[in-house]
C-alpha cells in the first residue's frame, strides 16, 4: 500500500510538473543548461528540457510552436520575423548575456595582433601565408564554423562584411572543436565564443583590442555580440521566472562560471 | 530524355561548382473518380500517379544567389506511360542590392523564370491536393519569366513584390505577345496571424493564334489569412476580366491541427467565369486529412467533389489518397 502511494504521488506530481523547453545556439547552450540545472535545484516541479542544434535551428522550432525558448547567438532575421509573425507567433527578444568571438592561432604563433582587413583577407583566401601578416612563415590553415552556426553568421557579418569564406576553410561543428585543431594545428587560425578559451590557444588581439570581459561589454572590442533567448510573446509562467533567474545575480553569475559576459556587472 | 539529363547535368554542374543545397519532392497519388454516369466507367477511373516531383538546387552566393526547380510530370491523357513533361519551373538569380538591401531588408532583385506573386498563389503549400482557386480555374500561372523586384517590410510586417514578366507563364516560354504582363503585391502582418494581402495582375493576351488582336487581361485578388494555434482560416476573393467578359469567384479554407502531426482540413470555393451569363458558376468541396508520417512523409487524403449551377451539368467527385516526399 505504501509503495502504492508513494508511486501514485510520483504520478501525481509528474502530471502536475511545470515543463520548458530550450532549443538552439551551441553557444548559447552552456548558460541554458547551467541556468536549466540551477533553477530546477531551486524548483524542483519545473521540468527544463535543453536541446542544440544552432540559433537557425532553435528560431525555426519557436516559429512552429515546438519550442518555449529559441536560444541564438545572432538576432533573428527580417524574414524569420516575418515567417514567425505569419504563424501567429510573436517573437520578444531578451538579451542574457554578451559574447566576444575570439581569433585564435596555435600559442607557438609569433603573431599578437590582426586587423578586421587581414582577417577578411585570409579568410576569404587573398592571404593565404603567415609572412604576409607577420615574421611567421607556412601556409595559413583556416579554420571556420559550419554555416549553421550562429557564431560563423556573426562572424561573417562582423570580420567578413558577408563575403565568401574560402573554399579551403575547415568547417567544424562546435567550438570546442575549433579550439581543439587549433592547439593542435601550428598554422591554424580560427574563431571561438569567448567563453571557449582556454590556455592551449592563444587569443589575438583584433585591431589593437584584446578580447576581455571589459572590452566586449563597453563594446570597444569589435567582434562583440549580444547573445538572445526569443519567446513567443511577452514571457508568463515558467517562461518568465527562468528568465528572471537568468537576468538576477545569481543567474548572471551563471554567464560569467560558463565564460560569457554578464549583461550587468555582477559584484 | 534528353532534355531531363541535360537539366539535371546542369543542375549537378550548379551544385558541384557553386556550393548549392540540392533537395526537392515528389508526390506519389492513388485517385478514385467517381462516374456520375454508367457510360463514364473506364479502366482509368482509379489510378496510382506519380502526379509529379520536383529536383531543386540553390546557392548561397552573395550578393548574388541562384536557384532551380525541375519539375517533371505526367503528361495527361498519355497512353506512354513514360511519357513526362520535363521542364524548368524556376531558373532565376536573386540579386540583393546594395545600399537599398541595408534599408529595406532583403530586397532583391529576381532574374529569370520565377514565381509569381499574386493572391493565394505564393502562399499555397499544397494542404489540400487541390491547386489553389487561381491555378484550379487556369487564371494564372504559378511561374513566369521576367524581372522582379522583392523585398520585406521592416519588423516582419509582410513583403512586397512588383513583377514584369512574359505573360504566358512558364510551361510558353516563349513571348506570345507584344507587351509585358505587370504582377503587384502586397501581403501586410498588421498582427501575428493576421494577413491581409492584395494583388493585381494586368496584362494583353494574343486572340488565336494571331498577336495582331489582344486583349486587356486583368486579375485581381484580395486575401485575409488568420492563424491562431492550431486553427488556420484563409479567405480569398478573385477577380477575372478578359476582354469584356468579367468573372469572380472565392475560396474559403480551414485547417485544424490536432495534433502535431494529424489535422483537418476543408475547402470551399466558387467561381464563374462570365458573370453576365445565368447558371454558369460551379461549385468545389474539399475535405481532408493530413498525417505526417515524418519530417519527409506527409500523407494526404482528400475527398472533393464539383458541383454546378447549370443543371444539365452532374456534378462528380473523386477521392484522392497522395504521398508527399520531401529529400
Amino acid at each position: 500500500m505504501k509503495k502504492f502511494l508513494i508511486l501514485g504521488m510520483v504520478v501525481f506530481s509528474g502530471l502536475f510538473a511545470q515543463k520548458l523547453t530550450l532549443q538552439g545556439s551551441t553557444t548559447v547552450l552552456p548558460i541554458a543548461q547551467a541556468g536549466a540545472e540551477a533553477y530546477m535545484d531551486n524548483n524542483p516541479n519545473a521540468d527544463i528540457t535543453v536541446r542544440g542544434g544552432g540559433s537557425g535551428t532553435g528560431i525555426a522550432a519557436l516559429i512552429d510552436g515546438a519550442t518555449d525558448i529559441a536560444d541564438a547567438s545572432r538576432a533573428m532575421k527580417t524574414k524569420e520575423i516575418k515567417q514567425a509573425r505569419e504563424n501567429g507567433i510573436n517573437p520578444v527578444e531578451h538579451i542574457i548575456a554578451r559574447d566576444g568571438i575570439a581569433v585564435i592561432v596555435h600559442p607557438d604563433n609569433p603573431l599578437a595582433n590582426i586587423s578586421i582587413e587581414d582577417i577578411k583577407k585570409i579568410y576569404t583566401s587573398e592571404i593565404s601565408r603567415w609572412d604576409k601578416v607577420s615574421t611567421g612563415s607556412g601556409p595559413i590553415v583556416v579554420i571556420s564554423r559550419d554555416a549553421a552556426s550562429g557564431t560563423f553568421e556573426t562572424f561573417n557579418h562582423l570580420a567578413l562584411n558577408n563575403a565568401k569564406l574560402t573554399d579551403a576553410a575547415l568547417m567544424l561543428a562546435s567550438n570546442l572543436e575549433v579550439a581543439r585543431t587549433v592547439a593542435q594545428t601550428p598554422g591554424a587560425i580560427g574563431y571561438i565564443g569567448l567563453g571557449y578559451l582556454t590556455d592551449n590557444v592563444k587569443a589575438l588581439k583584433v585591431d589593437g583590442v584584446v578580447c576581455t570581459e571589459e572590452t566586449v561589454r563597453d563594446e570597444t572590442y569589435p567582434l562583440g555580440r549580444p547573445l538572445f533567448m526569443y519567446t513567443n510573446g511577452a514571457p508568463k509562467g515558467l517562461t518568465k521566472d527562468f528568465l528572471d533567474f537568468l537576468m538576477s545575480s545569481e543567474g548572471q553569475d551563471i554567464v560569467r562560471d560558463a565564460g560569457f559576459v554578464p549583461v550587468e556587472t555582477v559584484e | 530524355m534528353k532534355r531531363f539529363l541535360a537539366l539535371l547535368l546542369l543542375g549537378l554542374a550548379v551544385f558541384v561548382y557553386a556550393d548549392a543545397s540540392i533537395y526537392g519532392y515528389f508526390w506519389c497519388r492513388y485517385t478514385y473518380e467517381n462516374p456520375t454516369q454508367p457510360e463514364d466507367v473506364t479502366d482509368n477511373s482509379h489510378a496510382f500517379s506519380i502526379e509529379r516531383g520536383y529536383i531543386r538546387w540553390q546557392t548561397k552566393t552573395k550578393p548574388v544567389a541562384f536557384k532551380g526547380t525541375i519539375d517533371i510530370s505526367q503528361k495527361s491523357g498519355s497512353t506512354n506511360a513514360a511519357d513526362w513533361n520535363v521542364r524548368l519551373k524556376y531558373a532565376q538569380a536573386d540579386w540583393t542590392l546594395p545600399y537599398i538591401g541595408d534599408q529595406l531588408p532583403d530586397t532583391k532583385l529576381i532574374i529569370g523564370l520565377q514565381k509569381v506573386y499574386f493572391g493565394m498563389m505564393d502562399l499555397w503549400e499544397y494542404p489540400v491536393i487541390e491547386k489553389n482557386l487561381e491555378e484550379a480555374e487556369k487564371k494564372t500561372n504559378s511561374a513566369d519569366l521576367g524581372l522582379g523586384l522583392y523585398g520585406l517590410i521592416p519588423s516582419g510586417y509582410g513583403e512586397y513584390a512588383i513583377q514584369i514578366f512574359n505573360g504566358s507563364g512558364y510551361t510558353h516560354v516563349v513571348e506570345a505577345n507584344t507587351n509585358k504582363a505587370v504582377c503587384a503585391n502586397l501581403a501586410l502582418i498588421p498582427y501575428p496571424g493576421v494577413m491581409i494581402k492584395g494583388s493585381y495582375w494586368m496584362a494583353e493576351q494574343p486572340v488565336g493564334d494571331t498577336i495582331i488582336t489582344q486583349v486587356d487581361e486583368d486579375r485581381y485578388a484580395g486575401l485575409l489569412g488568420l492563424k491562431y494555434g492550431p486553427v488556420t482560416l484563409m479567405g480569398e476573393y478573385l477577380g477575372t476580366k478578359d476582354a469584356d467578359i468579367t468573372g469572380m469567384g472565392y475560396s474559403g479554407f480551414a485547417e485544424i491541427a490536432l495534433t502535431k502531426a494529424l489535422s483537418l482540413l476543408g475547402r470551399y470555393d466558387y467561381f464563374d467565369s462570365d458573370t453576365d451569363v445565368d447558371n454558369n458558376g460551379h461549385n468545389r468541396i474539399i475535405g481532408g486529412l493530413n498525417y505526417k508520417v515524418s519530417s519527409t512523409l506527409l500523407t494526404q487524403v482528400n475527398y472533393q467533389l464539383m458541383t454546378y449551377e447549370d443543371d444539365t451539368r452532374d456534378s462528380s467527385d473523386k477521392i484522392m489518397v497522395q504521398f508527399k516526399y520531401s529529400y
